[in-house]
This record gives structure tokens, sequence and C-alpha cells, in this order.
């Protein structure tokens, strides 16, 4: 019996998914850390950064042989600063205000909440796919 | 109304796990870009597949005589996009319908091993019993 069709199997395309999940967590932790960095290499204070994930093939995902996600790049989210009174901290302007990074918690914690349910189900596509191939190999045992 | 009356039923079940398997890579695309944004889940119309597969329509109707020729792709997938509610990042994948898929194929391909496994077994004991 020939392998039905070239390409990814259903377990390498769940790997790419736990990969960009991975991937995603990662960020979201990196956020939460520097929740309250004001300063960077770079002198500015840090900003949120996003994962962008992109379908490995455009509409209509018809090809077997380009399924899956992956992660192009890791974007900073541009949205304004928080801006925070506080004439005694070292890195604030002349008028006494410390810019904050733009990383809100909340949102951090609903997307890291997303990440591992979405995280979760790749997992069970794996396991099923083992349960799939282990009916297979009943047959060969006979 | 029998689909498959007149098929050769071992035809059937290995055309059924072939085309089951197919259908977890659609399900698995559809689970790994369940946060994609703009995805639209694309779902393998399974009976069609099946179907084309066991009349031998799948396929160009060429055979491989040697095992170096490449065999032509013998599924012809059919699209079955649907839309149910819409998030801010139009995705439309909806993860709890998917896991119900991948279960119900899960359950479909080892059934189908399993009757296949005691097709064998049968053609075994025949084999054993003119002994």
């Amino acid at each position: 019996m020939k392998i039905a069709a070239v390409g990814p199997s259903p377990r390498d395309i769940a790997v790419t998914g736990l990969r960009a999940q991975r991937t995603r967590m990662n960020v979201i932790a990196n956020n939460i850390a520097n929740a309250s960095t004001t300063r960077t290499e770079t002198g500015a204070p840090y900003r949120r950064q996003e994962a962008v994930f992109r379908a490995s093939q455009p509409l209509p995902h018809a090809d077997l042989r380009k399924f899956g996600v992956h992660v192009p790049r890791i974007q900073a989210d541009l949205s304004p600063l928080r801006s925070v009174y506080e004439p005694g901290h070292p890195d604030a302007d002349e008028e006494g205000y410390v810019e904050y990074p733009n990383v809100d918690l909340a949102v951090e914690m609903v997307n890291l909440v997303s990440a591992q349910r979405a995280y979760e189900a790749n997992i069970a596509v794996v396991a099923s796919s083992g349960e799939m191939h282990n009916a297979a190999m009943e047959i060969i045992r006979g | 109304m029998i689909p498959y009356a007149g098929v050769d039923v071992g035809r059937l079940l290995q055309e059924g796990m072939r085309t089951a398997e197919l259908n977890q890579r659609f399900i698995a695309n559809n689970i790994a870009n369940a946060e994609t944004p703009n995805y639209n889940p694309a779902r393998l119309d399974f009976q069609a597949t099946l179907r084309a597969a066991v009349e031998g329509r799948g396929r160009a109707d060429l055979r491989t005589t040697q095992a170096r020729h490449i065999a032509a792709q013998r599924h012809r997938p059919r699209f079955e996009r649907f839309t149910p509610g819409s998030r801010n990042d139009y995705n439309k994948v909806d993860l709890e319908v998917e896991m119900a898929e991948l279960s119900e194929n899960t359950t479909n391909y080892t059934t189908w091993a399993a009757l296949l496994n005691k097709r064998f077994q049968m053609v075994k004991n025949t084999l054993n019993d003119l002994r």
C-alpha cells in the first residue's frame, strides 16, 4: 500500500502548530518579564512584541505539500507607551514623566491562556495520529 | 441506498484508511492555524473523496509497473468551507468543531484498521483449515 500523498504527515503539521504556539508563549513571557522595563539597550523603553502567525499557504489551502503554520516575524506593538509621573525616577524626562512599556498584563494573560489552549489542541492531534499509527501496526502484527 | 454495493470490502477498508489519513492532515492544518489571522478552515469532503477512490476516479488512469514510477495523485480533495461566528482577527476556525472532527476521524480509522485486521485473520484461519 503506497503512502497516500506527499507532504507533511498530520504529526508534522501539528508540530508546526506546537512550534508557533511555543514561540508565541515565549514572546508573551518576554512581554510580562519586561512590563516595567523603562530602558532597553537602545535607550528607549521596552515595546510590547507580538508573534505574527501565517498559514504556510494562501487560500484555499489546497496544496498537501504546504500544510501548517509558521511565524514569519515578531513585530513590535506601536501603540502609545504609558506616561507616568515619577520625578524621582532615573529615566524621568525634564517634566518628571517616565515612559513605561505598552504592556497590559491582562491582555498578556488572556493571550497566554489562548496559546496554551491551542498548544494542547495540537498535542491532541499528535496523540490521535499516534493512535492511528498503532491501529495500522496491529494489521502488520496480525 | 447501499452506497458501496458490489465493492470489494478489503479495498473499501484500505481506501477508507487512506482517506482518513488525508482527512487527518486537513484537520491538523485547521488546528495548527487556529490562531492565524484571516484563516478559513478547509475540510476534505470525505464521502466524495472515498467514493472517488473506491471507484477509481480519484486518479488518472495510469498504473505504476515499476517501483521508480511516480504514482499519479489518487485523491482529488474537495473543499467544504464553513464560516461560523467571526472573531476580530477574521479567523474562522472553531476549535471545538475541529476536536470533534479529530476524534471522529481517529475512531473511523482505528475501526477500519481493526476490520481489515479481522479480514486478514479470516483468510489466515481458512488457510489453516486447509492444511
